[in-house]
C-alpha cells in the first residue's frame, strides 16, 4: 500500500513555519513560484512508513483576508486545490495573534490540526497550556512541538497518516462565534446548499464571506438568480450588527468576535506564571532601536553585509575566476583552432564563468538575509528606515535590495523577494540597477582618466554615483504613481521577538535560492552569451582574413598581436559591428559612434565587456594592464570629447546592467510584461538622461 | 465601553505620547489596512502601550498585550484612543505598585526599572 498525503502547512510570519517544513521534508525541496504570481513557494515530497507525504509550504500569513498576493495565495491554494489536510503552525509563545488565522482556517471546515511550535520556550517561561481543552475548543488535534529540539515531528507524521487512515477522529467543532451569527450562518449555508451554488467551496465558510461582505464570493455568488434573496439576507444583518454594537461593519464585527473566542479560549487554557522574565527581546530593542543609536547601528549592520557580501565574497569569486582562465588557458593549448574551439572558449565557457562568478555574492548574501530574517532584524530594519523609503513610496524593506545594487544588480532583484507586496517588490526591482553595480566601475575608471583631470576624477565619478541615486529615487516615485497606485503594503506588522536562527535551517534556504539561481539564469545567460559571442565575430570578411592569412606566413611576426588586428579589422564587419553602425543616427545625438554602440552591445552581456570591447576596437592587447593606452587612444581620438565621456558614463550607468539581471528578472517577477517593461525602461532613461546630459555638457564648452 | 468617555479624551493614535497607555475606541481606516489592524488585534476595546518612535520619528512601535507591533503615523492616524495615563515604572510617575512592593529589594515594584508592563499585563489589564 502506498498511497499519497497532500498536506499544506499554513501559519504566521515567525511562526517558525519553514523550520517545521524543513524538519519535516528535510533535503527534498522544490522551490518555484505559485501560478502567476511573485509568491515563493516550496514543496517537499518525503516518504513515512507506506505513505508519500507531498508537503506545501504556504505562504506565512496573519490571515486569509484577500488583500495581499499571499493571503490571496494561501486562501485559494486550500480552497482549489484541496489538500487533505491543513497543518497550522502556531508559535505558543504568541497565541492571541497567531490563533486568528486557525480561526479562519477552522471557517473553512478543513481538516485541521495545529502544531504549537516552540513549545520548549513555553516550558521555560513555566507557562502552561491544557492541550486538551485546546483540542476541545478547536477542533482539531494540537500537537506541542519544537523545531529546534525536533520534538513532536515524529508525533505529527503520525498524527498526518492516522488522520488519513482513518484511524483517529477528527474534531469537529467550529462554534467560533456567538448564536446569533452562527444561526445567520446556519441559514446562509442552508440556502447555498439549496440552491446548489457553492461550486464546491465550503458552504459555511461561504456564509461567512458572505456576511463579511467579501469581494471574490460576492463576485461569484452575484451572477446567481438567487442573489438577490442572500443580499437580501445580508442586509438585514448588517442592520442588526449595527444597530446592536455601535454601527460597526459586519466584517470589523466578525474580527472582533474571533478576537473574543480567541481571548477566550487562552483564558480558559492557558496559565501563565505568577512572576514573568523580563523579557531579553525589550532589552535588545532598547539598544538596537535607541533614539540616536538605533541609525547608527543600523547603518553598521548594512555596511557590514555590504563588505561581507563583496569583499568576502571576491575571494571565492577570484578563485572561480582563476579556475576558468586555467581552464581556457589549457582546452586553448589541447583543442586545435576551429570555429569550435572559439565557440567553447569565448562562448560557452566564457558565458558560464560569468554566471558562476556571482555564485558566491549571492550566498554570502542570502545567508546575511536569513540571518537577519530568522533574527527577528529584518522587521526592525524596515522600522528604522521606513520614514525616508516611504518617502520615495517605497516600504522600509527596499532598503536592502537598493544597497546591494551598489555591489551587483542580479543578488539585489534576489533580494526584492523580502518585500511581500507586488507593488513594493516590482518597483523595487525595476529601480535596483540605477544603483550603479561594481561591474560598472572598470568603464568609469577609463572614461574619467582619459577626459578629465586627476584633481576632479574622485568629483566626477561620485556625481555618477548620485546621479543614479538620483534616478532610481525619481523612478521609484514615478513608478508608484503610474503603476503601483493602491498596492502598497500596509505597514501594521509585527516586531517580533529575537530569536537564535537554526543554521541548518538557514544553510538550506541559501541553498535553495542559490540553486534556482544556476539554474534558471544559468540556461538564459548560456544561451545569450553564445548569441552575442556569435554577432561579435560572425560574419567576416573574406578579403581581411586573406591578408591575414598571408601576414601569418612572414616570419619572425607578433601571431598575438596579429590577431588582435585582425579582430579590429574584422569587427565592423560582424553583426555587432553593422548594428553599431545601423545604430549611429539613433545614438548620434548622445555624441556615440559606431565603436561606443558596439561596446554598448556587447556590454548587454555584461559591464565588464564594455572596456575589453573598446580594447578590442583600439587594437589594444590586455585591456586591465593597457587601460591607459586605452585612455589615452580615448582622449586623443577627434570624435570624443568630455561630453562624449560624460554622456556615455551616464548611459552606462542606466541602460539595462546585463543579461543576467533581466533573466533574474524575469524568473523573480514571474512575468513576461514586466520583463520588457524593465528592459524598455532601462533604455529609455539613459538615452534620455544621455541626451541631457550630452547637449547640457556642449552648452558648457565641455 | 465607548460611551465612558466624553468626546475631548478621545484622540487619534498618531497624536499619542511615549510610555503612555491607552485604550483604542475606534478603528477607521482603508479596507486593506483596517483588515490588517483587525487581523493583527487592533480592535476597539484593547488596551495598548506606546513603546516608542523609529529614529526618524515614523513609525511608530505599540505593544499589545504581549508582542510588538508597528505602524506608520498615516496608519495610526484614523485609531481613536483614549488616554489611561503613564506606566507606572515611567519617571512621571512615582506610584508605588503594591503586588511586588517588598517581594525583592527596595526597588522592586518601586523604582523606575520596575518593569510594570510586563508584570501586571496578565493579572490585572486583561482580565478586567
Amino acid at each position: 500500500m502506498n498511497k499519497t498525503i497532500h498536506v499544506a502547512l499554513a501559519g504566521n510570519p515567525n511562526s517558525g513555519k519553514t523550520s517545521i517544513f524543513n524538519a519535516l521534508a528535510g533535503t527534498n525541496q522544490k522551490v518555484g513560484n505559485f501560478s502567476g504570481v511573485t509568491v515563493e513557494k516550496v514543496e517537499g515530497s518525503f516518504k513515512y512508513k507506506d505513505y508519500t507525504i507531498r508537503l506545501i509550504d504556504l505562504p506565512g500569513t496573519y490571515s486569509l483576508s484577500p488583500y495581499s498576493p499571499e493571503e490571496k495565495v494561501a486562501r485559494d491554494y486550500i480552497i482549489n486545490e484541496k489538500p487533505d489536510m491543513v497543518v497550522n503552525i502556531v508559535d505558543a509563545t504568541n497565541l492571541e495573534r497567531n490563533l486568528v488565522l486557525t480561526t479562519q482556517l477552522m471557517d473553512l471546515e478543513v481538516e485541521l490540526l495545529v502544531v504549537m511550535n516552540m513549545f520548549d520556550e513555553i516550558k521555560k517561561q513555566n507557562i502552561h497550556i491544557d492541550l486538551n481543552q485546546f483540542e476541545q475548543l478547536f477542533g482539531a488535534h494540537v500537537i506541542p512541538a519544537s523545531a529546534v529540539t525536533k520534538e513532536g515531528i515524529e508525533d505529527l507524521l503520525e498524527h498526518i497518516i492516522q488522520i488519513k487512515a482513518g484511524e483517529i477522529e477528527t474534531k469537529k467543532y467550529k462554534h467560533t462565534y456567538t448564536e446569533n451569527i452562527e444561526n445567520d450562518i446556519v441559514e446562509l449555508s442552508q440556502l447555498i446548499e439549496d440552491r446548489k451554488i457553492s461550486q464546491n467551496l465550503p458552504t459555511r465558510w461561504m456564509a461567512i464571506k458572505i456576511i463579511e461582505n467579501d469581494k471574490d464570493v460576492v463576485k461569484i455568488l452575484s451572477s446567481h438568480p438567487c442573489w438577490r434573496e442572500i443580499e437580501e439576507k445580508y442586509h438585514t444583518i448588517k442592520y442588526r450588527i449595527y444597530k446592536l454594537h455601535q454601527g460597526k461593519e459586519p466584517n470589523v464585527y466578525l474580527s472582533e468576535e474571533r478576537i473574543a473566542f480567541i481571548n477566550g479560549a487562552i483564558h480558559e487554557t492557558v496559565t501563565f506564571p505568577e512572576d514573568e522574565p523580563e523579557s531579553l527581546t525589550e532589552k535588545i530593542d532598547n539598544v538596537l532601536l535607541h533614539r540616536f543609536l538605533g541609525l547608527p547601528i543600523f547603518l553598521l549592520v548594512m555596511y557590514t553585509i555590504f563588505q561581507l557580501t563583496f569583499r568576502l565574497g571576491e575571494y571565492p569569486m577570484q578563485w572561480i575566476d582563476g579556475l576558468f582562465q586555467a581552464l581556457t588557458l589549457w582546452l586553448d593549448k589541447i583543442i586545435p583552432a576551429s570555429m569550435f574551439k572559439s565557440i567553447l572558449l569565448d562562448g560557452i565557457i566564457a558565458g558560464v564563468g560569468g554566471v558562476l562568478v556571482f555564485l558566491p555574492n549571492i550566498l554570502i548574501l542570502f545567508l546575511c538575509i536569513s540571518i537577519l530574517e530568522a533574527t527577528g532584524y529584518m522587521a526592525r530594519v524596515a522600522f528604522v528606515v521606513d520614514k525616508l523609503m516611504h518617502r520615495i513610496g517605497l516600504h522600509g524593506k527596499s532598503f536592502i535590495p537598493m544597497i546591494t545594487g551598489f555591489g551587483c544588480t542580479v543578488p539585489a532583484i534576489m533580494a526584492a523577494r523580502t518585500l511581500r507586496n507586488k507593488g513594493d517588490r516590482l518597483t523595487t526591482m525595476m529601480v535596483v540597477p540605477f544603483f550603479s553595480c561594481g561591474a560598472k566601475l572598470p568603464v568609469y575608471t577609463v572614461i574619467i582618466s582619459a577626459f578629465f583631470a586627476p584633481a576632479i576624477a574622485g568629483n566626477v565619478l561620485f556625481g555618477i554615483y548620485l546621479f543614479g541615486v538620483f534616478i532610481g529615487l525619481l523612478s521609484a516615485k514615478l513608478l508608484r504613481k503610474a503603476a503601483f497606485k493602491d498596492e502598497s503594503e500596509p505597514f501594521v506588522m509585527e516586531l517580533p521577538p529575537y530569536r537564535k536562527p537554526s543554521g541548518s535551517s538557514m544553510v538550506k534556504q541559501t541553498w535553495n535560492r542559490a540553486r534556482m539561481y544556476i539554474r534558471k539564469a544559468g540556461t538564459v545567460i548560456l544561451l545569450a552569451s553564445i548569441i552575442i559571442w556569435f554577432a561579435g565575430t560572425y560574419p567576416k570578411q573574406i578579403d581581411v582574413t586573406k591578408k591575414y592569412e598571408r601576414l601569418q606566413s612572414v616570419e619572425n611576426i607578433d601571431l598575438d598581436s596579429l590577431a588582435r588586428l585582425e579582430r579590429a579589422e574584422q569587427l565592423p564587419y560582424s553583426i555587432a559591428g553593422r548594428l553599431g553602425n545601423a545604430l549611429e543616427p539613433l545614438m548620434r545625438p548622445l555624441g556615440f559612434d559606431w565603436r561606443l554602440n558596439i561596446a554598448l552591445i556587447n556590454g548587454l552581456a555584461a559591464k565588464e565587456i564594455v572596456v575589453s570591447t573598446m580594447g578590442t576596437i583600439f587594437a589594444i592587447g590586455d585591456t586591465e594592464e593597457d587601460s591607459h593606452t586605452l585612455a589615452e587612444s580615448l582622449r586623443n581620438d577627434p570624435a570624443y570629447s568630455q561630453a562624449v565621456g560624460l554622456s556615455f558614463m551616464v548611459f552606462v550607468l542606466l541602460y539595462i546592467p546585463c543579461i543576467a539581471s533581466v533573466a533574474v528578472f524575469r524568473s523573480e517577477s514571474n512575468s513576461r510584461k514586466w520583463t520588457f517593461i524593465f528592459v524598455a525602461y532601462t533604455i529609455t532613461v539613459a538615452w534620455i538622461a544621455s541626451f541631457a546630459v550630452f547637449n547640457i555638457a556642449k552648452l558648457f564648452g565641455l | 465601553m465607548e460611551n465612558e468617555h466624553t468626546k475631548s479624551d478621545i484622540i487619534s493614535l498618531s497624536q499619542a505620547e511615549i510610555g503612555k497607555r491607552y485604550q483604542v475606541v475606534s478603528v477607521k481606516t482603508k479596507s486593506a489596512v483596517h483588515q490588517r489592524m483587525l487581523d493583527m488585534g487592533l480592535v476597539p476595546g484593547v488596551k495598548l502601550w506606546v513603546v516608542r518612535f523609529a529614529p526618524l520619528g515614523d513609525p511608530i512601535e505599540i505593544r499589545i498585550r504581549h508582542f510588538l507591533m508597528s505602524l506608520r503615523k498615516d496608519e495610526a492616524e484614523g485609531v481613536d484612543v483614549v488616554d489611561l495615563g503613564y506606566h507606572h515604572n515611567h519617571h512621571h510617575m512615582k506610584k508605588k505598585c503594591d503586588d511586588c512592593h517588598g517581594k525583592r529589594g527596595r526597588g522592586r515594584g518601586q523604582g523606575r526599572n520596575h518593569n510594570w508592563l510586563r508584570h501586571h499585563r496578565w493579572k490585572k489589564e486583561d482580565n478586567e
